[in-house]
């Protein structure tokens, strides 16, 4: 286990530092100068505000952005492997704390969508392999394509209209409190869960086809008990990692969901920096959001390693 | 996962190709053939053999939605009452009636003519999306499965990276940065939608060198490339459109969500991502605005996903689609 530990850990390094010299590259090679959107045009007239051509490179002197390319990349490198990853251009506040005061909000979303989305992945995706055939299955497997095609910000649009409109239960904007995390994490869940929805059912399936499900019942095991006891676990497999992926995805992705319901997460604050060009904020996060999706990548490697012996000894495929 | 794909396979037996002629129809028949072999080679019973073709109500179903859809996207000057950018300042935000089926926005133009030549912004973006990923990841995908060592290598290490890279924030920045607009979300789009067709590609490739008809061609002293192209690639293309089909639904939803967050197309476009956008303003007292576009994007993907799951049983019964 541990060489195995190890071996994917390697693997991480040349991955996060590809991403993040892309990253680097994309964003530096954009149009438009963030000393420029800050102050506005040069030739904006000779108001009192104007900011003088000397004042500018004054101002990039000091942002470091008036070096060549790759000096900048070296130096950014270097910041970011001692765990700086910069400061915000625009409020001169370091990235990190900009990000981690917006964090909170994000993770309670991500949090409240991931427990809707498990309660609706587990409960119907065993319920549809359990009743295989009956109308509960065909309706699970209805739903789930109907969550599929849906747009997650019609969803959010329309849940808000019925919840916050028609019946007034919920307020449109204002702070993050509890009870206006419902309908985000609801319509997050929600368009995120049918994958694993049939990807529980079809393995749970696939599991009660076995032979050793034959002859539990043949020997008149009860039902409920082949399924809980004897088939749940190693049918959870594939769902378990399709759900550890989507945490990463969820807390990351939400983007949308955060405009649609004015949520004021990271994926509001992020918009904005791209907006006004800060270099350090958008390079900030993509190393976060990167850094999230390798790392989640990562911990479901090692649950699943620890859930099959077979692959964490390196024998998946000898059965 | 391809012991569930088969299972579940197994629990909803595929119908058997409806309308797959010619050399689909035989593509199709070999690929059955061989999953039944498959199947029996793990031990488990063939999926049910059907004596009589029966029809597949999946891509019956998703075909007629899609047609519907094209036809009323493709027929817009002739359905639409409206020019969709006419403004009738008099009109503004009325709700459905006789004039206006759909009801109008804020600038008084006719959400039902937007809607319907939204669909051709829409549509043939996402199209575009389709194309370029698609030829990329298939012609890198060929290349690393047939060429194999370094090349394999360079390729899949950059299929890595991309996979680690959110794609969705990827397409987020590119726009932003880049200013928005429909085409340059398109581009970073296709930057990291290859990657799953050059993943599925390559798998299907690697199997077909297996296969002897791969290995008569070379043994006839055919060159690799021509191998590739024409041996290998005919042989693979069921599970590529299967994948396309399922994508372009994806793709038609990441698109419109990029025009919903101002991204993407721009004012005054007619396109459903960003209607939804300027019906969201008013969503409180007019609902019409965001009801109608959201409903055409859901049922276009509703289509697609439904053809996409229909193609899947009759052209990939092995599920190698699934697997990207």
């Amino acid at each position: 286990m541990l060489q195995y530990t190890a071996r994917r850990l390697l693997i991480t390094v040349p991955v996060l530092w590809a991403a993040f010299t892309l990253s680097f590259l994309l964003i530096r090679a954009a149009p438009g100068d963030p000393v420029d959107i800050m102050f506005g045009p040069q030739e904006s007239g000779g108001g009192v505000e104007a900011v003088t051509k000397e004042q500018k490179d004054q101002r990039r002197r000091e942002l470091g952005i008036n070096q060549p390319l790759p000096v900048q990349y070296v130096a950014w490198f270097g910041r970011v492997l001692h765990g700086d990853i910069g400061t915000s251009f625009k409020s001169r506040r370091s990235v990190f704390v900009e990000l981690q005061q917006r964090l909170p909000a994000t993770l309670t979303l991500a949090a409240a969508s991931f427990t809707i989305k498990v309660v609706v992945v587990v409960g119907l995706g065993i319920l549809a392999a359990a009743k295989v055939g009956s109308i509960w299955d065909h309706l699970v497997r209805l739903f789930a394509l109907v969550l599929i095609a849906m747009p997650s910000f019609w969803l959010g649009l329309l849940l808000l209209w019925l919840f916050a409109v028609h019946f007034q239960w919920v307020t449109v904007a204002g702070p993050a409190t509890p009870q206006r995390v419902v309908l985000p994490a609801v319509t997050l869940g929600l368009v995120t869960a049918p994958t694993v929805m049939r990807v529980l059912r079809a393995s749970l399936l696939a599991e009660l086809g076995r032979a050793h499900v034959v002859f539990s019942r043949a020997k008149g095991l009860p039902e409920h008990l082949i399924l809980w006891r004897h088939t749940l676990r190693l049918a959870m497999l594939p769902a378990v990692t399709l759900l550890g992926i989507s945490l990463t995805y969820l807390m990351t992705g939400s983007v949308i969901i955060e405009s649609v319901f004015s949520w004021p997460g990271v994926g509001k604050y992020v918009m904005d920096s791209i907006q006004a060009r800060d270099y350090p904020v958008i390079q900030g996060f993509v190393l976060l959001a990167t850094a999230i999706t390798v790392f989640g990548n990562l911990l479901v490697d090692l649950a699943y390693g620890l859930l099959d012996p077979r692959i964490r000894l390196g024998t998946a495929g000898q059965t | 996962m391809a012991d569930a794909e088969v299972a579940e396979r197994l629990v909803a037996p595929p119908a058997a190709p409806v309308a797959a002629a010619g050399r689909a129809g035989t593509l199709a028949g070999e690929l059955q053939a061989e999953a039944t072999h498959a199947l029996a080679q793990a031990g488990l019973q063939p999926a049910v053999t059907r004596p009589r073709r029966k029809i597949n109500w999946l891509i019956v179903t998703g075909g007629v939605i899609l047609a519907l859809v094209l036809g009323l996207t493709l027929a817009a000057p002739m359905l639409a009452p409206y020019h969709p950018a006419e403004q009738r300042a008099r009109e503004r935000l009325q709700g459905p009636s006789r004039a206006h089926p759909m009801g109008t926005d804020r600038l008084g133009r006719d959400i039902y003519s937007r809607v319907l030549y939204g669909g051709q912004t829409s549509l043939s973006a996402s199209s575009i999306a389709l194309g370029v990923t698609l030829t990329i990841g298939v012609a890198l995908g060929l290349l690393a499965g047939y060429a194999g060592g370094w090349v394999d290598g360079a390729i899949m290490r950059l299929v890595d990276v991309l996979l680690a890279f959110p794609s969705f924030i990827l397409a987020l920045i590119v726009a932003g940065l880049y200013g928005p607009g429909l085409l340059k979300v398109v581009l970073a789009a296709t930057a990291v939608w290859w990657v799953s067709y050059a993943r599925v590609t390559r798998s299907l490739v690697l199997q077909a060198k297996q296969e002897g008809y791969v290995q008569a061609a070379r043994a006839a002293g055919a060159r690799p490339l021509s191998i590739a192209v024409r041996e290998v690639l005919p042989q693979i293309l069921g599970p590529i459109v299967v994948l396309a089909t399922l994508n372009l639904g994806r793709l038609i939803l990441t698109l419109s969500g990029l025009s919903f967050l101002g991204m993407g197309a721009q004012p005054p476009t007619a396109e459903w991502g960003l209607m939804l956008s300027e019906g969201k303003a008013y969503f409180m007292e007019f609902q019409h605005m965001m009801v109608f576009p959201g409903l055409m994007i859901f049922v276009t993907v509703l289509g697609l996903t439904l053809l996409g799951e229909g193609l899947r049983d009759v052209l990939d019964p092995n599920g190698a689609a699934g697997r990207a």
